[in-house]
């Protein structure tokens, strides 16, 4: 073995050599790598400092993570930890940069599209985080094992344990529910893979008959469940058997007390399948396709449903929708973005919103403007999540009638259509609801109670256990 | 901690490797391991490193006590075969307190679960949660024990340093499984470079880009497919992907942990083993194995295997133990088992003559039969569950073989998956070598027009690729139910 001196010496020799191409010794060529290495992290170091953190992903719609809080507690329990790399994730310097770059890289080594019929279909499957009553959760790292292996697969089972399916998710105690989904792209139609569980549906149509039997004879109630685009949209395999929104709509029908009003929305919608009447880029139906929902209504209410043609039509700006934005920013959807169509009924009144039953710290809201909402217009229609709206028309000679609607996001487009029918139309977010139905609706003298959902509600364990408090219904 | 993150990548490694260089003696670079290895391990598990130090300090005294009874054997002249029962006590005591714990967190509620099948109850410790790579040091410590009993290296009398070499943050986690005496003598004596010590970064970036550009994106496929609720959905075609994706995902998440280990370690001056050699190129089982996971095959051999009587006595026997051990050691699950005892009965075959034949003919047609039993062993490793196997056999062999579903996968995944399967068969080992042949040292390397872009631009590229998969991984839209 070489005497040290020697190592070294022999060690400077081979630095000293110089590269040809680069004409530098190799010591500096290590050097050089080096500096690009210090250079690298030290960028991102500064720029994580320096630049200014924007409080929310617009493409994303929800809040970006921010620099936690520390407490003993939450230092202990580890929270504290996946907040500070939430925040580093959510905070990334160049971050659009980079998941574009990523998207861009994925797309590149796929194959072209594949053909249903005459269009192309994509299929895109991830998991989402069901948010509880509109609180924010922080957006923990997905829980991904550690350990490949061994560990990889059993600390995987824990986390998939702790997925709930149905309700009862308050005493989770801050563990977070996650549901899986999946998209599919046909042509420039995009839309969500509806699982049919005849479960669901029997504990919804469950919930509206116990309305119905607590509340006096002389309140109609009625039950407006819409199917979503795949119902119409979708490969033949997404519409038939275990996806097929027709059987679920149907299972409900039958399951409903007689006394309940169903309003077919199917069938109305049906015909229309070649209209706009569907987003391509957003789950929700349009300002038309809620016109045939509300024709539905009317069918089954026995009114006359005031024409399309008489309504004045107002656009809204282009914008991209929920779908886009789980679509991993998917290039067609992109390059096809949607329109909200307002229509305006003949009696338009004044909407009025409140986070309490009582309408304490109420303000104006928006009806059919979007204004307000630049980045998602379908908010315009009637406004987003409160707990109650209160919309006033006038009436000459008055209706006398006023309606109870309790939805979810799908009513916003049909409840302005209301107006030409009652005096006042009371619309209740069964989340965010902080009193009891029963009493509400005799308080404000409520002859008619509608409720809207659409096909995927009835999976919702958050919208179901709003119901359960409002009501006092025991599942 | 995890190493494919900000937290890791932009903070935590370039502070500890500053302060690392900036210390002067090894005491103190091995002092800053440390406590940056406690930070690591402690970073979202706060509770759990109490476990690890205190499992840690029992194998040291136990290596104390072994030491000290030899001392005392030599000093009053004790009799052999006291020494020896009392060096045999100690042992077995120091490997049962360190394996306790390993068992009441991992496999006692399994037990539990399966004495109350027999008796028709049910008994479960609830919140028995799994203590991070407590699989992975546990089996590091008895290493130790093992090794001081049979005097293959002299005990480690600085706490400082046993606790360094349990729990030195590269290998903590998921790293191959060091044996002390291979990395006794490099507690106190390493030498550093630049070279070597951009040489491990690139392993380090190859290992992070194996892991967040291959492993985790095969993942999506997996979770597509084989992770399904309805497994009655999957067409023939989808449970294969599946399958194939699962195989990649894992080989890759895998031995792109024991790269990163590896590449930090020589960062900090460590020589770590190779843990992977391209398993999936084999041309038998018996290969396969000599080429996967080789730590912890070694670790039975030398410290299971071998102490039974290897295959000079009840060789068959031996066989089972290890086998079964190997796949419990995998998972708390009966279908863990069942992967090991899988691979045994290949083995056992290849034994009783069948390697013989496979030698003899062209290697690919050794790799015809290697792969595919290789698959079928992950398809029994995957499902925790038989009746989730079950189900997924019978899609395999009696459903459709191909459905809208399973097209979109194949022309969004296939092009990844051959690429996928094509890397699989090198090892980043031999391209080095490949490389390091025409050259007489590592530094004749640094003076050639290869170096720059090996070790400049094609890492760079590789960075900016994982940061943005990294990037694109926290991208939660989160606005599905929100009204």
């Amino acid at each position: 073995m070489q005497d040290k001196r020697r190592v070294s010496q022999s060690r400077k020799r081979k630095l000293a050599k110089v590269d040809p191409r680069t004409r530098l010794s190799a010591s500096r060529q290590l050097y050089l790598v080096l500096s690009f290495v210090i250079l690298f992290v030290c960028v991102f170091q500064i720029l994580y400092l320096v630049l200014p953190k924007a409080s929310e992903s617009k493409v994303e719609r929800r809040k970006l993570q921010s620099f936690p809080d520390f407490t003993v507690e939450r230092f202990a329990s580890g929270q504290w930890h996946r907040e500070i790399e939430a925040y580093l994730s959510d905070h990334l310097p160049f971050r659009n940069f980079f998941i574009k770059l990523d998207n861009r890289l994925k797309s590149a080594i796929a194959l072209p599209a594949v053909a249903d019929g005459d269009e192309e279909v994509e299929i895109i499957r991830g998991e989402r985080e069901l948010e509880d009553r509109g609180n924010q959760m922080v957006n923990p790292n997905k829980p991904k094992p550690e350990e490949p292996g061994a560990e990889q697969t059993a600390t995987a089972k824990e986390t998939k344990q702790s997925e709930v399916k149905g309700p009862n998710l308050a005493n989770t105690d801050g563990e977070v529910a996650f549901q899986s989904y999946a998209l599919i792209i046909k042509g420039t139609q995009g839309m969500e893979i509806f699982n049919y569980s005849p479960e669901s549906w029997s504990g919804y149509a469950a919930r509206i008959n116990y309305l119905r039997s607590v509340l006096p004879a002389d309140i109609r109630v009625f039950s407006l469940a819409v199917p979503t685009a795949v119902a119409f949209y979708g490969p033949e395999t997404y519409r038939q058997g275990n996806y097929s929104s027709y059987d679920a709509l149907q299972q409900l029908r039958s399951e409903l007390d007689p006394q309940v009003i169903f309003c077919d929305a199917y069938s109305h919608l049906s015909p229309h399948s070649s209209e706009y009447i569907y987003f391509r880029t957003d789950h929700h139906w349009t300002g038309r396709g809620a016109y045939y929902g509300y024709e539905s209504f009317c069918a089954a209410a026995g009114f006359d449903p005031t024409p399309l043609e008489k309504m004045i039509v107002s656009k809204s700006e282009p914008f991209l929708g929920t779908i886009y934005a789980n679509s991993e920013q998917n290039q067609i959807l992109a390059n096809n973005p949607d329109v909200c169509e307002y229509f305006r009924p003949l009696h338009v009144g004044i909407s009025e919103m409140s986070q309490s039953f009582d309408f304490s710290n109420s303000w104006q809201g928006p009806l059919l403007d979007p204004a307000q909402f630049p980045d998602y217009p379908y908010l315009g229609y009637s406004g987003g999540d409160v707990a109650v709206i209160r919309i006033k028309t006038e009436h000459q000679p008055p209706t006398n009638r006023r309606i109870g609607v309790l939805k979810d996001s799908y009513g916003n487009a049909l409840v302005p259509f209301l107006m030409d029918h009652y005096d006042e139309v009371y619309v209740i977010d069964a989340r965010a609801f902080d009193g009891n139905l029963i009493d509400f609706i005799s308080e404000h003298q409520i002859n008619d109670f509608l409720f809207i959902n659409y096909t995927f509600a009835t999976s919702n364990p958050y919208w179901l256990e709003g119901f359960d408090t409002m009501t006092g219904y025991q599942p | 901690m995890v190493f494919a993150s900000f937290v890791f990548l932009f903070f935590f490694l370039p502070l500890v490797v500053l302060g690392y260089y900036l210390l002067p003696s090894i005491r103190a670079k091995n002092l800053l391991l440390l406590l940056a290895s406690f930070v690591f391990y402690a970073w979202g598990e706060p509770v759990w490193i109490v476990q690890m130090l205190l499992s840690g300090c029992l194998v040291y005294l136990s290596g104390l006590k072994l030491a000290s009874i030899r001392r005392d054997a030599r000093r009053y002249r004790k009799p052999r075969q006291i020494v020896q029962r009392e060096l045999k006590r100690t042992l077995a005591i120091g490997i049962t307190l360190a394996l306790i714990p390993l068992i009441i967190f991992k496999y006692l509620n399994f037990f539990l679960d399966n004495l109350g099948l027999l008796f028709n109850s049910a008994w479960t410790i609830p919140g028995l949660t799994l203590p991070i790579g407590i699989s992975f040091y546990t089996f590091q410590l008895i290493t130790y024990l093992v090794d001081v009993y049979r005097q293959v290296t002299p005990v480690q009398r600085s706490l400082a340093d046993f606790l360094l070499y349990e729990s030195f943050f590269p290998q903590l986690i998921a790293g191959p499984i060091v044996r002390y005496h291979d990395i006794a003598r490099q507690i106190t004596q390493r030498v550093h470079s630049l070279d070597r010590a951009l040489f491990g970064l690139r392993r380090f970036i190859i290992g992070l880009a194996k892991k967040v550009l291959i492993a985790n994106y095969a993942g999506k496929l997996v979770a597509g497919t084989l992770d399904l609720k309805e497994l009655t959905t999957l067409s023939g075609l989808e449970i294969i992907l599946g399958t194939v994706a699962f195989a990649i995902q894992i080989y890759f998440d895998f031995s792109a942990y024991s790269d990163m280990a590896i590449g930090l370690g020589q960062i900090f001056g460590f020589k770590l083993l190779e843990n992977f050699k391209a398993p999936y190129r084999s041309a038998s089982i018996t290969e396969f194995w000599r080429r996967w996971h080789i730590s912890l095959g070694s670790f039975f051999r030398d410290y299971v295997y071998i102490p039974l009587g290897g295959n000079r006595r009840f060789q068959y026997r031996n066989l089972a133990i290890v086998w079964f051990l190997t796949g419990l050691w995998h998972g708390a699950s009966w279908n863990f088992i069942f992967w090991g005892l899988y691979f045994l009965l290949f083995l056992l075959i290849e034994k009783a003559g069948w390697l013989r034949v496979l030698e003899r003919l062209p290697r690919c047609i050794g790799r015809l039969y290697t792969l595919p039993v290789v698959l079928g062993g992950w398809l029994l490793f995957k499902f925790t569950e038989l009746e989730q196997l079950r189900i997924v056999l019978r899609q395999l062999f009696t459903a459709e073989f191909s459905n809208l579903s399973a097209a979109v996968s194949l022309r969004q995944y296939g092009p990844f998956l051959i690429l996928a399967l094509i890397l699989s068969q090198f090892s980043w080992p031999e391209v080095e070598a490949y490389f390091a042949s025409r050259f007489r040292s590592r530094l004749d390397f640094v003076a050639s027009p290869t170096y720059i872009f090996g070790y400049l631009i094609l890492p760079l590229i590789l960075s900016l690729l994982s940061v943005a998969a990294l990037a694109a991984d926290s991208f939660n839209p989160f606005l599905y139910f929100r009204f």
